[in-house]
């Protein structure tokens, strides 16, 4: 009878480790693990009581002399070492310490490998994402990148310590101090590779010049015939209120040095509909602002230099700052975790920013196989041999998938009859697949100390394209967009193309030296919002996805007056003046049939009317203004481009704009399905009373929980987000905060005899949601406040700090 | 006294596997507490009503000790982190469990309730496991 109790107890006992150890659905993570006080989440807990010793000792292998790391009031690590090695491997360890798991998983989803973690998602959503990756080639061009890479000295050694500094973080981790995310997903770090950083210069890419809306074109193009195509969608919109990056006044050469090759002959943008469209949306998805005054505008005397890149709002932030003192250079700004070296920053001489060129660099090609084997392909009247890349696609808890995708002299074949439902086999030929090494560039600004210097750098930089602007504390003041460009013929890359034939192939690129730039401009001001880099006189064809309005903006604050301060670009920065409301309102406000609007109808037009286009969170006027907006558009446009119940391109707003205002009467008007005709006022005041009926449905009408401004994790784990937030501005405005992207990093730099500095961004320099550090930046940034950046010149050096810590690393 | 005796070796053994073997705090801790229950079932002097102690104090006897070890250790590692992370999971957990949030801002209290009832389990079920054992080879010799 004991055995029969002792033997009941101990299938009790062994069922209870059972379901304690074993992860259960619906968590991913074993129970008993994570509540486990010496394993789990507790160890997550970062232990905030005892005051931090002022000095922490290290050792670590590889290194070549001492390093001192010093902390300041923010946790900014600033490095110091006697040798370039020991200071990208400082730099990979500290980096790696505060933001592995975000370092991780971004190299994980630009590879194609999130299955592999995460299992592949409802409906296949997570499969489907890491196949896309892959058939665009990301991985592929990852690993091409590193070859590439290698050949540059000051690169390769750059990487190679960044990786050995993350390896030494990663063999003395223990499970039990794993970021909490690895423990919540069930997975652990591997080793990281020179692979994973390249990865990340292919995830950026990704993000700022992976998209094309050559496919939403092509349908565009065939439900609305070429007349309203070209009225909706044209390759130039409103070509005289163009504010261009190189000032209209820039003369260019008229002989270009390679001629711009001719159209095709019988050249049709494919008659057939393409299936699924990536959305640029109406302007760009990336967006973002820098510009710099010169000496004569500047109230010091000195340049002063301001940088904005709106990305994705993300928890952990994109950025990590950081200052890097080696044997012969000291720079300080942003690094993206990952990968060595400052991004965006400046120095005691030169400052320098970025904000993305917005070009097309990604084109389509029709593939016709030879047959079913689709063992070739043609080309220029030949048969050309396909070649094939089998991406083999890990799936948690299942056997891993291998997609096979075939590549042609174009690039891969991203879409055909397993993958993306479209009508013909695509190729994609992506600028982003050439080998480059732009982390070169980069590292070479790191260290640059004037205006040549910066030039010299440049040529290395092939994709995506990028507007840098650059000041010198001597006084130049200069933007080159680096970047290859297509030479195009007009409009070749705005549908999809003939992968047959050769005259639709990139027929080259454009030299360098006749890449967009300026240095010194008269006007003494150099800006870019992403608009067009280019007056008309530039002799070039190119095309992309340029902003229009905010260009207008900054271009206005900058010819207000004569000189300006740090003050004013921090200002400018967060500048939330609607210039699209200002284009418009006026005219839907005359529009509107008052005599038929309710009196509740008339107060909110009342509102509209006194209404100075501020995009202030606590105002109901900016969410009023964006439903009408968006309602009259849909009233206008919907009928005609939802027809064919295919993906097509949105409207730049601009464009739609321009047409309401230029006309009272448009064949818009009418509608396609029942051949009911509007007038532009009718559809005016009903598309206003629409959005005044969706206004009072909501609990909050302010602007603010409106667009519900949230900085996401990157898992989507919702404790680990926050917001909303109350944000001014929106897309298309200088403070581009919108639901989910925004101004990543603020920047304002004033160059002189001692270099100032101020910046911010969303978020906090620790990646664990348990500490302090995590998110103490981003209810200063909702505010636009600005935080000093100290670039010190010694270790010891910590008179501007009002708190230092500091970490002595020594060689093992 | 001897219920004193085996709270506190579970606990101190419990202890020490988490400290050296973080990994296999669990398994270790589970052994450690059914080697106590079979050391402590020589129950030779204990009469409790003229009989031999039913199993449920060395189930008691485990249960606290883990649960006050691992209850212990959780609310002081969250008072050190003035509940940054506790709040967090809970949120993360609500959400998993019930698809929603929880309404209020909750102290870690119920974090740690949990932590300790785990860790209690544990400790229980192997402690009378191994006093279970003890008494069935006892009771055969």
């Amino acid at each position: 009878m004991r055995w029969v109790k002792f033997l009941l107890s101990l299938i009790l006992t062994l069922a209870l480790a059972g379901v304690l150890l074993v992860p259960l659905s619906p968590t991913p993570f074993a129970l008993g693990s994570f509540f486990d006080p010496f394993t789990g989440f507790w160890q997550n807990a970062a232990d905030i009581s005892a005051p931090d010793s002022q000095a922490e000792n290290l050792q670590l292998p590889g290194l070549q002399g001492p390093v001192q790391v010093v902390f300041d009031e923010r946790r900014v690590p600033h490095i110091f070492a006697q040798h370039d090695h020991d200071l990208y491997l400082a730099q990979g360890y500290i980096t790696a310490r505060d933001r592995l798991w975000q370092m991780e998983f971004q190299t994980r989803a630009s590879a194609g490998r999130l299955s592999e973690i995460l299992g592949r998602g409802p409906e296949d959503a997570i499969l489907d994402f890491d196949r896309g990756k892959r058939r665009k080639g990301t991985l592929w061009l990852a690993e091409r990148k590193w070859q590439e890479v290698k050949k540059d000295p000051l690169t390769k050694a750059a990487i190679e310590a960044y990786v050995e500094g993350v390896n030494a973080y990663i063999d003395q981790l223990k499970p039990k101090d794993y970021p909490i995310e690895f423990k919540l997903i069930g997975y652990e770090p591997e080793p990281w590779t020179p692979l994973h950083s390249t990865l990340l210069f292919a995830y950026l890419s990704d993000m700022l010049g992976g998209r094309a809306h050559d496919l939403t074109h092509t349908n565009a193009l065939k439900l609305l015939g070429r007349t309203k195509f070209n009225t909706l969608f044209p390759d130039l919109p409103v070509p005289e209120r163009q504010e261009p990056i190189i000032p209209k006044s820039t003369v260019w050469p008229r002989a270009q040095a390679v001629p711009t090759p001719p159209t095709p002959p019988n050249y049709h943008p494919d008659s057939l509909f393409m299936a699924y469209g990536e959305h640029t949306t109406g302007g760009n998805l990336h967006a973002s602002n820098n510009w710099v005054v010169g000496k004569t505008k500047s109230a010091t005397g000195y340049p002063i230099l301001a940088n904005d890149p709106h990305l994705g709002l993300n928890m952990p932030a994109i950025w990590y700052e950081a200052q890097l003192c080696g044997p012969d250079h000291n720079v300080y700004g942003v690094s993206l975790p990952g990968g060595p070296g400052i991004i965006i920053g400046f120095t005691d001489s030169v400052a320098w920013g970025d904000t993305n060129g917005s070009r097309d660099v990604l084109d389509y090609y029709k593939i016709t196989y030879r047959d079913s084997q689709k063992k070739e392909y043609r080309y220029d009247g030949q048969w050309l041999p396909t070649q094939i890349r089998e991406e083999q696609i890990k799936i948690k808890g299942e056997a891993p998938m291998i997609d096979t995708v075939w590549y042609t002299h174009h690039g891969p074949i991203m879409y055909d009859e397993n993958f993306g439902e479209q009508p013909v086999p695509l190729a994609v030929r992506w600028m982003a697949h050439e080998p480059s090494n732009e982390l070169g560039t980069l590292l070479r600004f790191n260290r640059a100390n004037n205006y040549e210097e910066y030039r010299a750098a440049l040529d290395m930089f092939v994709c995506p394209a990028q507007n840098f602007v650059f000041a010198s504390v001597a006084g130049d003041i200069a933007l080159w967009q680096p970047g290859h460009i297509v030479n195009r013929w007009p409009e070749q890359g705005r549908f999809v193309l003939d992968g047959s034939r050769k005259d639709h192939s990139w027929q080259g690129f454009i030299p360098v030296n006749d890449w967009p730039h300026v240095l010194n401009p008269a006007e003494d001001y150099i800006t870019s919002t992403n608009q067009r880099p280019t007056s008309l006189r530039y002799p070039y064809y190119y095309q992309g996805y340029f902003n229009f309005y905010r260009s207008q903006r900054i271009a206005q604050l900058l010819q207000s007056k004569d000189t300006f301060t740090v003050q004013d670009m921090m200002d400018y920065q967060f500048d939330d003046y609607g210039k699209l409301a200002e284009d418009i309102l006026p005219t839907l406000l005359t529009n509107v049939d008052t005599p038929s609007l309710s009196r509740e109808e008339r107060t909110y037009l009342d509102l509209m009317g006194k209404w100075a286009y501020q995009y202030d969170p606590a105002l109901t006027a900016p969410s009023l203004f964006e439903i009408w907006w968006q309602d009259l558009k849909e009233a206008v446009f919907e009928d005609e481009l939802e027809q064919g119940d295919v993906p097509v391109s949105l409207i730049y707003d601009v464009t739609v704009a321009q047409l309401l205002k230029d006309s009272a009467t448009l064949s818009y008007y009418k509608q396609v399905n029942t051949g009911a005709s509007f007038t532009r006022k009718q559809l005016i005041s009903q598309s206003f009373q629409s959005a005044v009926d969706s206004l009072k449905q909501v609990k909050s009408p302010e602007w603010g929980p409106q667009k519900g401004t949230t900085v996401r994790h990157l898992a989507r784990l919702s404790p680990f987000s926050r917001g909303p937030l109350p944000t001014h501005g929106n897309r298309d405005i200088l403070n581009a905060t919108s639901r989910s992207s925004g101004p990543s990093w603020r920047m304002v730099i004033q160059l002189g005899p001692q270099v100032k500095a101020w910046g911010i961004y969303p978020g906090g320099q620790s990646g664990h949601p348990g500490d302090p550090a995590y998110d103490p930046f981003i209810d200063d940034w909702v505010k636009g406040e600005y935080y000093p950046l100290h670039l010190m010149h010694a270790a010891s050096d910590t008179s501007g700090l009002t708190e230092a810590i500091t970490l002595n690393i020594q060689p093992q | 006294m001897r219920f004193f005796l085996r709270i506190i070796l579970v606990a101190g053994l419990g202890y020490v596997a988490g400290a050296l073997f973080p990994q296999w705090s669990i398994p270790l801790s589970m052994v450690g507490a059914f080697l106590v229950g079979i050391l402590f079932s020589q129950a030779r002097k204990r009469r409790v009503f003229g009989k031999t102690p039913p199993p449920a104090f060395a189930f008691f006897a485990g249960f606290i000790a883990l649960a006050l070890l691992w209850g212990f250790l959780a609310w002081q590692m969250d008072r050190h982190n003035e509940q940054i992370l506790g709040q967090q999971i809970i949120t993360l957990l609500s959400e998993t469990l019930q698809r929603t949030a929880p309404e209020a801002p909750q102290g870690s209290q119920i974090l740690i309730a949990i932590t300790a009832l785990i860790g209690g389990l544990i400790g229980g079920f192997s402690t009378m496991t191994g006093n279970l054992l003890g008494e069935a080879v006892k009771s055969d010799s």
